[in-house]
């Protein structure tokens, strides 16, 4: 009965790959072969670093079953303190800038969640729109001064740029699997998360717990402020909950990784569907779909998909 | 004996009258100029047809935050048809978008089991970036007969109603009272004997209708489509909702004149601070801030009938 | 003041649920290497006892003494400090988290290196229990939710065994394991005692118990009978102590034959169902109580659903004779005559939150409807005043909230609500659970009524006494089959029902 399901197993795993190549020759040759390039891949991979540390982010926050959605606002106040930041200090400014927000902002939301009991996604999106209105302010303001939003030197910027990021990419992996797997914290964060009830039976303390996910999918966070300060050079503010769509891309990636979470640990599988989504979304560019417009109709396309996907074999009430 | 009146119950009436009253006075009173009235009233109707169909998705617990996204394309999508091919195409195509992505979404949600709030704003991404498809690259006019409606008297006209319609089907039918039940235990609902993913895909396909009716009221209104059009409809149709008094759960506390006390109080926010001299820019803030504090009040005073999330 | 010959002394526990007494001046003392257990029918205090002294719940008044000290556990932690240590009967683990995680989750700093939680030294620590304590070796690396209920069972009996416990809490542990596992369990039972460390432990398995344990005590309804030894017990007259209790003059009915009519209202043919239950055949006919009794796990809970369209088949069919139609969904029943009022009351059965006007007239909305699908306010409210009249429902008015009522009048609501409708088949489930002696008399008169109304009354339940005292016909199941049947008459007992459920 086993060995029956492994070669099935098998067999669709072969029938994906073999789909996947077919699909990856079919684009490059559309693109006139632009598309499978070690220059282009290089620039695959640096465009997924900041997607990537925001997923792992996500996948504390769902570890814990809170689903907060602010964390677009978040990166855009992040890198804008970054860039500020940078540009006086240096390579450190940039680092403590983007942490220090992440950090505190998440915090925040965490505290607010804890102490109002609102369900996490209708709060988070309350936080959304004061974020994002702090961040339009600010830029309304520089605007009113003559001065745009506020533009990271190049100088200061090769934490976004190669050989750095990738670095940074792999420090990355490094803190999220062992904070996820190896403490005692990323334990009790997934048990929390799991089943309340059971874990403080067994002596895990809930409150501190999710105030310390708080702090730690805050870092992530606030590690996608600084690489997304040094990587685009600024970040321009967002009104009306559009900040939400710019973590979509995060999101597919750590609903896309939950699938793949039975083979790879969740820490691995999201860089790997980080690329692959930045991946689909550099074909796109390279075939000449235009970006906020198809481009954004695959991306709803594969949340939903993925949603789909993950939540294969779910039984009960969902709402 | 029906219910007795509660405190509860009024609070939202109480905070409403608080704020066209300070409003009133800071904005010197040019609040209460025919000008204002008549554009305060333009904008809650739209909230509260939106909001006339979202309340059966709140009721069971469930979110919807698409209904921008349906509203826009359905109508952009029906003039394109509808200049091109004739008139007669543009009501069915609309009104047949809107019930569409509405059963599309109440499938997703209740056969693979994907939560309505993540999937709901996948689909209003996802549709953005289809409306940008189109009006990024032309200007899509609204179809003649459809700009001829635009008075006052006829949106009136259609807001009562759509209003009086399904609010009579959300309090007096069958099928309203078994929306809020699954807000209170959907799995009560479940072996008592209903069939609540049909019941679930009825209320996203009504949903999507009324965001349908949004989108022709926009259209009319703005004689043609843009890229901002129902943007921001999601969130001030679920804060008219929440503001009401309607607990975030659902439940037998989703009542429909709560919601247009909701849609009114949130239309006099916007209008009052803009006219006190608010900027732009503070007014989503303040509407965040707002949308917290009212469903903690709410939450207090409903005490130990919320469940966390 | 204390003794010290008793390592536990419980003096006068007193433990409530609402209104319902679960454990009513327990006396309990237990020695250092003594292996007791306990006996009782579901529902007559046993696991209560034991969560109160695993420190689950917090007791009402009495008082516990733990080696000479005053001992009042706040949670399974504090009572793992103090060296008492629980395997729950229903499964507590972390589905997602790896098996070894799971042993040593809340005290994880006991395996890390660095501070970083160390597998070698999770592997070491479950080493040194594995062979301290002679038991197998299990997977640490597979997520609990991955692993079987035995396997389950074992991680847990790991995670206890972690806190080095002078009382180890066995609560339905032996169920669930292989024969293998049982050797396993029994060798560390006869450890313990051999240590000087005491077992407490429930089985359903009597002749089990008898064999593995010192002594026993019997519970009855919350009250502890008495404690006897082991060794001079035989299974038989356990049996009685466990369930002899008087049965009240008008409490159940007195009749000692069947008696309905021919009629058949709801055919059950040859089902095998998704959930598992196989080869389910039954007729209900008017004017019929008919039983369904087993363990929790036999699947009769799953005969109630499968009855009202909420189960998947996979085979056969159930016909619903009034109307000539199957029942394929929840809505073919409801709509044909049919209620069903399940077990869990305040989760499937109840709107907690909504009004107990709500709760009574959701299930008859379909015959208030008036003109234009109209609800008639009017006849709603007839509904909900005679129902809290005629159930007696206790409360300030029919627009109090569900849950400031006691268990007993959430009761009447929930079987109120379908026995005020017209109907063919009533499906009840658990009727008196948690309930006091005053309602379950209330309840079964109603009950009783309602057959004599020709109502046919699928019952399921776990206590036997009131499947006797009720029932035309028991259908006793095991492991999700049919095992017997018995016609009400001289079969009618519960040692004959006992020996075939277990």
């Amino acid at each position: 009965m086993k060995k029956k399901t492994n070669i099935k197993g098998i067999v669709i795993l072969i029938a994906v790959i073999v789909v996947i190549i077919a699909g990856v020759l079919v684009i490059n040759h559309l693109c006139d072969n632009r598309f499978l390039t070690v220059s282009n891949w290089l620039l695959i991979v640096a465009g997924a670093a900041v997607p990537t540390f925001t997923a792992w982010g996500l996948s504390f926050l769902f570890a814990a079953s809170v689903t907060d959605f602010s964390i677009g606002a978040i990166v855009i106040l992040g890198g804008t303190m970054a860039g500020t930041l940078g540009n006086i200090m240096g390579i450190p400014g940039v680092i403590i800038g983007g942490l220090s927000v992440g950090i505190a902002l998440t915090l925040i939301n965490f505290l607010i969640f804890n102490i109002t009991k609102i369900p996490s996604w209708i709060a988070g999106m309350g936080m959304t729109l004061i974020y994002e209105c702090a961040g339009v302010v600010y830029s309304n303001t520089r605007l009113a001064h003559g001065k745009q939003v506020v533009q990271l030197e190049n100088q200061y910027r090769a934490l976004g740029m190669s050989p750095w990021i990738y670095v940074v990419l792999v420090i990355g992996v490094v803190i999220a699997y062992i904070l996820y797997n190896k403490t005692s914290i990323g334990v009790n964060i997934r048990a929390v998360g799991n089943n309340r009830h059971v874990a403080k039976q067994m002596g895990i303390p809930i409150v501190k717990t999710l105030i310390l996910c708080g702090v730690i999918a805050g870092f992530f966070f606030g590690c996608s402020c600084f690489l997304n300060e040094s990587y685009a050079g600024r970040s321009i503010a967002a009104s009306g909950l559009t900040s939400i769509s710019s973590i979509f891309q995060s999101l597919a990636a750590v609903l896309l990784a939950q699938v793949m979470q039975k083979k790879i640990n969740i820490v691995f599988a999201i860089p790997i569907a980080t690329i692959l989504i930045t991946a689909i979304f550099n074909a796109q560019t390279q075939l000449g779909v235009q970006s906020g417009t198809w481009q954004q109709v695959v991306l709803g396309a594969i949340v939903i998909i993925f949603g789909v996907i993950a939540q294969r074999g779910t039984k009960g009430v969902v709402k | 004996m029906r219910r007795k009146i509660q405190l509860k119950d009024w609070v939202s009436v109480i905070v409403l009258a608080i704020l066209v009253a300070v409003l009133g006075i800071l904005s010197k009173g040019s609040l209460f100029s025919g000008l204002n009235i008549k554009n305060l009233l333009e904008q809650s109707m739209q909230v509260i047809i939106g909001a006339s169909g979202v309340i059966f998705i709140i009721a069971m617990g469930s979110t919807d935050l698409s209904i921008g996204g349906t509203a826009a394309v359905s109508a952009t999508v029906a003039s394109v048809v509808a200049n091109k091919l004739g008139f007669v195409w543009f009501f069915p195509l609309s009104i047949g978008i809107g019930l569409l992505c509405g059963w599309f979404i109440g499938i997703i949600v209740t056969k693979c089991k994907v939560s309505s709030f993540m999937c709901t704003l996948a689909m209003l991404i996802a549709l953005k970036g289809f409306l940008n498809v189109f009006v990024t690259s032309s200007v899509v006019l609204a179809p003649m007969q459809i700009t001829k409606l635009n008075t006052i008297w006829f949106k009136v006209g259609m807001t009562l109603v759509i209003v009086i319609v399904m609010g009579y089907i959300f309090e007096c039918t069958r099928f309203g009272r078994i929306c809020k039940a699954m807000g209170e235990n959907e799995q009560m609902v479940i072996s008592m004997g209903v069939n609540v993913d049909r019941v679930r895909i009825k209320a996203y396909m009504l949903s999507g209708l009324m965001a349908s009716f949004v989108g022709i009221f926009q259209l009319m209104q703005q004689y043609g489509s843009s890229a901002t059009m129902g943007s921001f409809l999601e969130m001030k149709v679920m804060m008219a909702i929440f503001l009401g008094g309607v607990l975030v759960t659902g439940g037998f506390s989703s009542k429909v004149y709560k919601m247009i006390i909701g849609a009114l109080m949130i239309s006099v926010m916007v209008t009052g601070l803009y006219l006190a001299g608010v900027g732009q820019d503070y007014l989503n803030a303040v509407e965040g801030i707002l949308l917290m504090v009212v469903l903690f009040m709410t939450m207090q005073l409903n005490k130990g009938k919320t469940r966390a999330d | 003041m204390a003794n010290s010959e008793y390592i536990l002394d419980i003096r006068k526990l007193n433990k409530s649920f609402g209104p319902t007494h679960a454990n009513v001046n327990i006396d309990f003392q237990l020695k250092a290497g003594e292996v007791r257990g306990l006996a009782g029918e579901n529902g007559s205090g046993k696991s209560t006892l034991l969560s109160q002294i695993a420190g689950m719940y917090g007791y009402d008044s009495g008082e516990m003494i733990l080696k000479g000290e005053p001992y009042k556990p706040s949670s399974p932690v504090d009572a793992n400090n103090h060296k008492i240590a629980i395997v729950v009967q229903e499964l507590g683990m972390i589905s997602n988290l790896p098996a070894g995680v799971n042993i040593f989750l809340g005290k994880t700093k006991k395996c890390t290196k660095f501070g970083l939680i160390n597998n070698g030294l999770i592997k070491k620590e479950a080493a040194q229990l594995a062979e301290r304590w002679n038991m197998p070796k299990i997977d640490l690396n597979i997520p609990a939710g991955y692993m079987n209920i035995e396997h389950r069972k074992m991680v847990e009996l790991y995670r206890a065994l972690s806190a080095d416990p002078d009382i180890l809490i066995l609560d339905e542990v032996t169920q669930s394991l292989s024969q293998d596992n049982r050797k396993f369990l029994y060798g560390l039972i006869e450890q313990f005692k051999a240590e000087g460390r005491s077992v407490i432990l429930i089985s359903h398995d009597i002749e089990e118990m008898i064999d593995i344990t010192d002594t026993i005590s019997i519970l009855r309804d919350g009250e502890l009978l008495e404690t006897v030894n082991s060794s001079e017990i035989t299974s038989d007259d356990l049996k009685q102590k466990m369930v002899g209790r008087k049965i009240e003059g008008d409490y159940y009915r007195s009749d000692n034959a069947p008696d309905y009519h021919d009629e058949v209202l709801l055919k059950v043919q040859d089902v095998d169902t998704e959930a598992g239950l196989e080869n389910i055949s039954f007729e209900l006919h008017k004017g019929e109580i008919l039983g369904f009794c087993g363990l929790s796990d036999s699947g009769i809970h799953d005969i109630g659903k499968l009855a009202y369209g909420l189960e998947k088949l996979k085979k056969g069919r159930v016909h619903l004779a009034t109307a000539d139609i199957d029942i394929k969904n929840q809505e073919d029943a409801l709509s044909h005559r049919v209620g069903y009022a399940p077990k869990d009351r305040d989760t499937d059965a109840l709107m907690m939150d909504a009004t107990i006007w709500d709760n009574f007239t959701l299930p008859s909305l379909q015959e208030v409807k008036g003109p234009v699908a109209k609800l008639s306010t009017a006849k709603m409210n007839k509904i909900a005043e005679d129902a809290v009249v005629e159930y007696q429902v206790k409360c300030t008015s029919s627009q109090q909230t569900m849950r400031e009522l006691s268990g007993g009048n959430k009761q009447k609501v929930n079987l109120g609500r379908w026995m005020l409708k017209d109907l063919d088949v009533l499906i009840v489930d658990c009727p008196t659970r948690g309930v006091d002696v005053g309602v379950k008399a209330y309840l079964y008169g109603c009950l009783r009524a309602a057959k004599a109304n020709n109502l046919g009354i699928l019952m399921i339940t776990d206590e036997l006494a009131e499947a006797i005292g009720m029932c035309d016909n028991i259908i006793v199941m095991k492991d999700n089959r049919i095992v017997k049947e018995i016609e009400r008459g001289p079969e009618f007992k519960e040692e004959i029902i006992i020996e075939v459920m277990i």
